[in-house]
């Protein structure tokens, strides 16, 4: 047997395995005097077929078996140990012709790099405390959507709800028929309605209104049947109202108030944290640069296309192009690649890393508490798949990994506008395209 | 209707070919011993055919239990030839 290893780029390697029938007879010569034991033949008895008459009628699916199974003997002991390959291995090709064999595999290698200071990282952090002026306009809205409306006979205003049949026209100004969208609630409050808000108000319900919508040669003529005119009625912000839309939790006006300030609060924190979180991927990912073995981005890839297709409830759609998908998500796949040898390198690096049973314990509450089951159910579901608790170790050790880091960086803390108007100035100098 | 309806393959038939060089077949129920020697060196060209013995293999009484009861018959009537080779051999499996 030969071993050739064949260097493609300082990640990725083509590993040529040589090997003829010497090499591999004596495995044929096991696996035969196994088969004769079991195979059943007419007029032979069990165990009496000659070996010859074995070699002759399914030589060829046993040899093919016994290959397979030693190139994978040969790769978990010599390949493995040797290059430990990241990713998914690819089997480019195998061939077994006049008693030689060669398979050409192409492994993934681990890339070599160094940590930086983390302390030279800079990573921006959203910080923002609610403010009341915020909590104050919260509680409009709310007040606001949990309105009552009430059906009015008059003119249209910039308030209103309104109901209309929606009649396409074609470019005679003739209705198309099956054309029509019935009972249409639009609320002119909102500025997804300001085309529509432009064109009704000051008329009346019985009113037709015909508009276009779109620009140049995409344009849309409808009729627009007014049917009912409604205006809102705000809710009365009281004791009871509180309690109504806390759930419970606040008593009165003040409680409610608070409530709602710390539901905000939470839910800034969390999206800042989120946000922390990509970012600091990212800037470690940018900091950081090596090579990426291409097997491992191509299962990312994989990986991806798959999380797509359960999106999309097993099945893609039809006009959904794999490859295009793959080619967009590249620049994840690379990050997600080099994040993940990061994350290693850290790991290695805060080896005092050791999970408790009360990290388990916490990680499965809060768990719990996104699915909807109880800590013991979840509890029991690790119990029963010890795959999924090994992931679940691993994430946990990511967590804390993570919190270390964080108090490693450099972390540059800016408000919410401060924020907002950075990442608006790097997009615009990456030029992404917003969608 | 050709003269060699199927080789035959059985532990037993294997030690005769190992030690005597000697092949058996089913053939056609009328043929005879010239025409089956025909028939091999016409099939197998490398080989020469020293002898051919024939035998008829008697009907025996078959029968199966089924839904409706045990049915009955009996196996055809057949004949098999044993051919012993002065020179060649034959492989079974290559046809196949």
């Amino acid at each position: 047997m030969e071993l050739s290893v064949e260097e493609l780029t300082s990640v990725d390697k083509e590993i040529t395995i040589k090997a003829n029938r010497e090499d591999l007879s004596e495995k044929f010569d096991k696996a035969y005097k196994k088969y004769k034991s079991q195979i059943q033949m007419p007029g032979f008895r069990p165990g009496r077929v000659p070996i010859g008459l074995i070699k002759k009628r399914f030589g060829k699916e046993i040899e093919m078996e016994e290959i397979n199974s030693y190139v994978e003997e040969v790769y978990e002991k010599e390949i493995v140990p040797e290059h430990e390959p990241v990713g998914e291995t690819q089997m480019l090709d195998m061939s077994w012709e006049n008693d030689e064999l060669e398979v050409v595999f192409k492994i993934g290698a681990k890339p070599e790099f160094e940590l930086k200071d983390l302390k030279e990282i800079a990573i921006d952090k959203m910080v923002h405390d609610v403010s009341d002026e915020e909590v104050e306009e919260e509680i409009e809205r709310t007040l606001q959507r949990q309105g009552n409306w009430e059906e009015v006979e008059d003119e249209i205003t910039e308030e209103s709800r309104v109901t209309v049949d929606a009649v396409s026209l074609d470019e005679d100004g003739n209705p198309i028929e099956g054309e029509k969208d019935e009972d249409q609630k639009l609320d002119l409050r909102q500025d997804a309605a300001a085309d529509f808000r432009e064109h009704l108000v000051g008329h009346k319900v019985g009113d037709v209104v015909e508009m276009e919508l779109g620009e140049d040669e995409e344009v849309d003529r409808f009729e627009l049947h007014v049917k009912k005119v409604e205006v809102n009625h705000e809710a009365e912000l009281n004791d009871e109202f509180a309690k109504q839309n806390s759930n419970g939790q606040a008593k009165n006006v003040d409680e409610f108030k608070s409530y709602i300030k710390s539901q905000m609060q939470d839910y800034y924190d969390q999206s800042s944290d989120e946000m922390f979180r990509q970012d600091a991927i990212q800037a470690m990912a940018e900091a950081h640069e090596f090579e990426v073995p291409e097997v491992m981005l191509e299962q990312i890839k994989n990986n991806f296309v798959e999380y797509a297709k359960q999106q999309s409830g097993g099945d893609l759609p039809p006009e959904f192009d794999v490859e295009e998908y793959k080619e967009n998500m590249s620049e994840q796949a690379v990050q997600q690649a080099k994040w993940g040898f990061i994350s290693h390198k850290l790991q290695e690096k805060f080896d005092d890393i050791e999970i408790k049973p009360e990290d388990i314990d916490e990680y499965i509450g809060v768990e719990a508490a996104k699915y909807g089951a109880t800590a013991e159910q979840l509890k029991s579901y690790y119990a029963q798949n010890p795959n999924q608790l090994e992931n679940l170790r691993n994430n946990i050790r990511e967590n804390k990994v993570f919190d270390k880091l964080t108090e490693e960086v450099t972390i540059n803390e800016l408000s919410k506008d401060e924020f907002r108007k950075k990442r608006e100035e790097e997009n615009e100098k990456q030029q992404i395209p917003q969608v | 209707m050709s003269v060699l309806v199927q080789p035959l393959i059985t532990e037993k038939l294997t030690r005769l070919q190992e030690e005597h060089q000697q092949y058996a077949f089913e053939v056609d129920r009328n043929a005879s011993k010239p025409e089956i020697r025909r028939a091999i060196e016409d099939k197998y060209p490398d080989v020469k055919v020293a002898r051919v013995n024939t035998m008829i293999m008697p009907s025996k009484p078959k029968g199966r239990y089924t839904k409706s009861g045990f049915v009955q018959g009996r196996s055809k009537v057949w004949k098999k030839a044993i051919i012993t080779l002065k020179e060649g051999e034959i492989d079974f499996f290559a046809e196949i």
